[in-house]
């Protein structure tokens, strides 16, 4: 017997459920999939068009912020000049020192034959928004594929690392931070160079993985990025441990908890380091 | 406070509701997004959508309604790194079951309704958390959050019924309209 609707609102309503069924299939595949391509145009449409909005709505907390923290930072200049002066003497004999180095590096670099670091232009952006999710660390930053930003490249701030591009419309893009929990880097531990990976451990913290027990790190040690992701040049500051535990008895690796340089639940402007290479560590 | 779980035989009505939810979701997406950290605490955020979701489901039926709510879920994964989907598939689970529920007990009164969101949050947070791979964030976060949107439920209800009468008034579609006959 032929399977028959006679109701025609019953017939729409079961086309319509076929429908959401396939849809619901679609968006499973798509799960492992990714997004197919013939999609993206839209997307970065809408993206633009959103970060507009986002950025007018965004504008008005950060011109206020500014404001209050020049206020603050009105009082106490007398002093706080004072040790300034006293910071520039001393960074002056630095720069001297730093500068002999520097020279003699290069010098050093020519006759071992070692590649010079790959240059990048930096460009500045503002934070404009946050992700939907709150366990989700990604901003939204006001500048995109226009100003030259690809997917993967390096986003700092004053201090250090932030994050790497993870999505650029023509406008906007999309900043992955290192507190987010599908964030990675390789990183090195700048006293004893001991090799680990910094992970994201959500708002706004992070954790170095995989350092041997026999490795000897303390609380304060620096870590900076090692190069070898092949996206982080070598050198870059990603913050200071900031607890150590030995973990339990069979675990291999130590707990090691870092603290970012920069607060990353509290970024607002950043700098992109836009190269056309992937930034390569050079072995010798 | 009670909802008027009205049935909507006026398709024009429907498509005023449905142009109704999708432009209070995306306010609530960039003002949530924009202003993101104030609405924010921990894993948790002040959030509409959940509610608007529900919100909706009380007063719209199959099967139109379910396109609206899938517009909206694909609305908000823009703003988000979520993998694709996942926001369509935790609000039509949460329109669904809001449908189903309401065909077999009323939910008339304003406690059963921030029950029933706190309830149908936890399918909602939960789809979100083990969809990008935070499902440890589920206990105490995930509840805390369905918590946080099952309290709230009065006011954001209060907000959207407003917004709605404001925007659904009659000579606000057709005003011009008559004066250009005119």
């Amino acid at each position: 017997m032929p399977f028959r609707i006679g109701n025609p609102k019953k017939r729409v309503t079961v086309f319509l459920v076929l429908a959401v069924v396939v849809f619901l299939i679609f968006v499973v595949v798509g799960l492992r999939l990714g997004p197919p391509a013939a999609v993206s145009p839209v997307k970065y449409f809408f993206v633009d068009l959103t970060g507009y909005f986002q950025k007018g709505l965004s504008g008005p907390s950060r011109w206020g912020g500014k404001l209050w923290r020049s206020y603050l930072a009105l009082q106490d200049v007398e002093l706080e000049n004072k040790v300034l002066r006293q910071e520039v003497i001393q960074l002056q004999k630095e720069i001297g020192r730093y500068r002999e180095a520097l020279i003699a590096n290069a010098r050093f670099k020519r006759l071992l034959g070692i590649k010079e670091d790959v240059g990048a232009t930096v460009i500045t952006a503002n934070v404009v928004g946050v992700d939907l999710a709150p366990w989700l660390a990604t901003i939204t930053v006001d500048q995109g594929r226009k100003d030259g930003i690809k997917p993967g490249m390096v986003v700092m701030s004053g201090a250090g690392v932030v994050g790497q591009t993870m999505e650029t419309s023509l406008h906007f893009s999309k900043i992955l931070l290192l507190s987010d929990y599908n964030s990675a880097v390789a990183t090195l531990i700048q006293r004893n160079r001991a090799r680990g990976i910094i992970k994201g451990a959500g708002e706004g913290r992070c954790y170095l993985a995989y350092v041997e027990k026999v490795v000897d790190v303390e609380v304060g040690d620096r870590i900076i990025t090692s190069g070898t992701d092949q996206i982080f040049p070598k050198g870059l500051l990603i913050g200071k441990v900031s607890s150590v535990t030995e973990g339990s008895i069979p675990d291999l690796f130590q707990e090691i908890t870092v603290t970012p340089a920069v607060d990353l639940k509290r970024v607002e402007e950043v700098v992109v380091l836009v190269t056309n290479q992937p930034f390569v560590e050079s072995h010798h | 406070m009670r909802i008027k779980q009205s049935t909507i035989n006026n398709p024009m009505n429907a498509y005023k509701k449905a142009l109704v939810v999708i432009f209070l979701g995306y306010v609530l997406l960039l003002i949530e997004t924009a202003r993101g950290f104030p609405f924010q605490l921990g894993q948790i955020r002040l959030d509409g959508l959940v509610p608007l979701v529900a919100w909706y489901g009380f007063q719209h039926s199959l099967p139109g309604g379910i396109l609206t709510v899938l517009g909206l879920g694909i609305l908000s994964e823009q703003m988000s790194a979520m993998p694709a989907g996942l926001y369509a598939l935790a609000y039509t689970g949460e329109y669904l079951m809001i449908r189903y529920i309401l065909s077999h007990i009323v939910c008339a009164a304003a406690w059963q309704q921030m029950m029933l969101v706190s309830f149908l949050s936890i399918e909602v947070v939960a789809v979100l958390l083990i969809g990008s791979g935070a499902a440890e964030l589920l206990w105490p976060w995930g509840f805390v959050q369905a918590f946080l949107n099952g309290v709230l439920v009065p006011f954001w209800f209060f907000i959207f019924d407003k917004v709605n009468s404001v925007i659904s008034r009659e000579d606000m579609w057709c005003g011009v309209k008559e004066h250009s006959e005119v």
